[in-house]
C-alpha cells in the first residue's frame, strides 16, 4: 500500500482512527503501519486527540420540547391561507424593499438638500401679504384666481345693468 | 405528547392533537429500520403525521447535539431544533427525495445556527472559561465515584475543548463537528457546506491538525 501521507490521502488514516473503513481496507492500512513510522505517528496522535474530543459532552434535550414543537406545529396549521401567504411575501420583499426604501430616502434627501438656501421651489414665488411676511404661493394658482374674480366682476357688472337678463 | 422517549405509553390523550396516540403505537425500533428517512418523509408528504413523529423521534437528539456544539447555549440549540423540525413540516408538500434526508436536515441546521451566529445575538468564542455556559448542563456527580477534584477537572477539560473548536475557522469547525460528532460521511458533510469532497478531506485534515497543537496539553 502506498503511503497516505505521501500521497495524499491523509483521509484513510483519519477514518482508520474513527473506525470507519472496510476491513479489507483497514488490514491494509495496519500493514502499512507496521511499516511506516510517520504514519504510525499521526495516527497515535489522532487516536489521542479522538479521545480527548470525546469528552465534549452536549447539553441534554429538555423533557418539553417535543410538547413545544407540537404547540408551534399547531399554531401553524391554525394560521389562515393569507397569514401563510403574508409570512412568504415578508421572506421575499422585506430585504428588497428595506433597499429600496433606504434609496428612494437617499436620493430624495440629495434633492431636497442639492437646493441653494432661498431658492424658491419652481412654480412657487414669494409674495408679499398685508401683513407685511412673505408667503409662497403657486403662482399659477394666482394668477387663476384673479382671472376668476375678474369674471366674478365682469358678471356682477352685467347683472347691475341687466337685472332681468339673469 | 407525554414524554420524549420513544416507546412511552400514551394513554388518555386528546383524539384532535394528531400526534397523540401516534408514533408510541409504533416503536422506533422497529419502524426506523425497515424504512428509510426519505421513504418516512414521502409519506408524511402524503398526510402521514405518524411518520413524521418517527423522524423527529430519530433525529431530535442528534440535531439539538448539533446545533447545540455551534452555538454553545441549550434553549438556543432547541429553538433553532425546533425550527428546523418545524421548516421539515412547512415544506413536507414539496418534499423530493433528491438529496439524503440527513444531508437535507443538517443543512438546514447550520443555515439556521450560522444565521443565528451572524446576527450578532452570540458568538462561538464569547463564553468565559470561568462561567458556565448558558443552558449548559448541569451536571450532577452521577457517578458517586467522581471527586469533586475529577469532577472539577472534567468540567475544565470541556471548555478546553469547546474553545479549542470555537477557535477553528467556521468551516474547519463545522466540518469537525459533523465529522467526528455526528458522524457524517466525507460526500455528506460536503453536501451540507456545499463544497467537495476534497475541500471537506482538506478543511478536516487542517483542523485535527490545529486541534492536536492547541490541546496537546490534554493529550496524555
Amino acid at each position: 500500500m502506498r503511503c497516505p501521507l505521501q500521497t495524499g490521502h491523509e483521509e484513510l488514516l483519519l477514518d482508520y482512527v474513527a473506525q470507519r473503513r472496510n476491513e479489507l481496507l483497514s488490514n491494509q492500512l495496519q500493514l502499512h503501519l507496521e511499516q511506516c513510522a510517520e504514519c504510525r505517528h499521526f495516527v497515535e496522535e489522532q487516536a489521542k486527540l479522538w479521545t480527548v474530543l470525546e469528552q465534549w459532552e452536549p447539553a441534554e434535550v429538555s423533557p418539553e420540547f417535543d410538547k413545544r414543537l407540537i404547540a408551534r406545529i399547531e399554531a401553524e396549521k391554525n394560521k389562515t391561507i393569507w397569514q401563510r401567504w403574508f409570512e412568504q411575501l415578508k421572506l421575499v420583499l422585506v430585504k428588497p424593499a428595506l433597499a429600496a426604501g433606504v434609496a428612494i430616502a437617499l436620493l430624495l434627501g440629495v434633492v431636497y438638500f442639492s437646493r441653494t438656501p432661498g431658492e424658491p421651489v419652481a412654480g412657487r414665488q414669494e409674495v408679499a401679504v398685508k401683513n407685511g411676511s412673505t408667503e409662497n404661493v403657486d403662482v399659477e394658482q394666482l394668477e387663476q384666481f384673479l382671472r376668476d374674480v375678474e369674471m366674478l366682476k365682469e358678471l356682477n357688472e352685467l347683472a347691475k345693468v341687466e337685472p332681468t337678463a339673469l | 405528547m407525554a414524554g420524549a422517549a420513544a416507546g412511552t405509553p400514551n394513554s388518555g390523550v386528546s383524539q384532535n392533537n394528531f400526534f397523540f396516540g401516534l408514533v408510541f403505537n409504533k416503536s422506533v425500533e422497529a419502524v426506523a429500520g425497515l424504512e428509510t428517512d426519505a421513504q418516512l418523509m414521502l409519506q408524511v408528504k402524503a398526510g402521514d403525521d405518524e411518520s413524521f413523529a418517527l423522524l423527529l423521534g430519530k433525529y431530535r437528539v442528534p440535531i439539538v447535539h448539533y446545533l447545540y456544539r455551534i452555538v454553545h447555549d441549550r434553549a438556543v440549540a432547541e429553538e433553532l431544533a425546533q425550527e428546523v423540525f418545524l421548516r421539515l413540516y412547512k415544506a413536507r408538500a414539496r418534499y423530493r427525495p433528491t438529496a439524503k434526508f440527513t444531508t437535507w436536515i443538517y443543512r438546514i441546521a447550520t443555515n439556521l445556527a450560522l444565521n443565528y451566529l451572524r446576527d450578532g445575538k452570540v458568538t462561538a468564542n464569547s463564553e468565559s472559561i470561568d462561567e458556565d455556559c448558558e443552558g449548559s448542563p448541569k451536571r450532577e456527580l452521577v457517578d458517586q465515584r467522581q471527586t469533586p477534584e475529577e469532577y472539577l477537572l472534567s468540567k475544565a477539560l470541556q471548555v478546553e475543548i469547546r474553545k479549542a473548536i470555537a477557535a477553528l475557522p467556521e468551516r474547519q469547525r463545522l466540518a469537525v463537528i459533523l465529522h467526528k460528532y455526528q458522524g457524517l460521511d466525507y460526500a455528506q458533510i460536503a453536501t451540507v457546506l456545499d463544497c467537495s469532497e476534497s475541500a471537506v478531506k482538506s478543511l478536516l485534515f487542517r483542523a485535527y491538525e490545529k486541534l492536536r497543537q492547541d490541546l496537546a496539553h490534554l493529550v496524555k
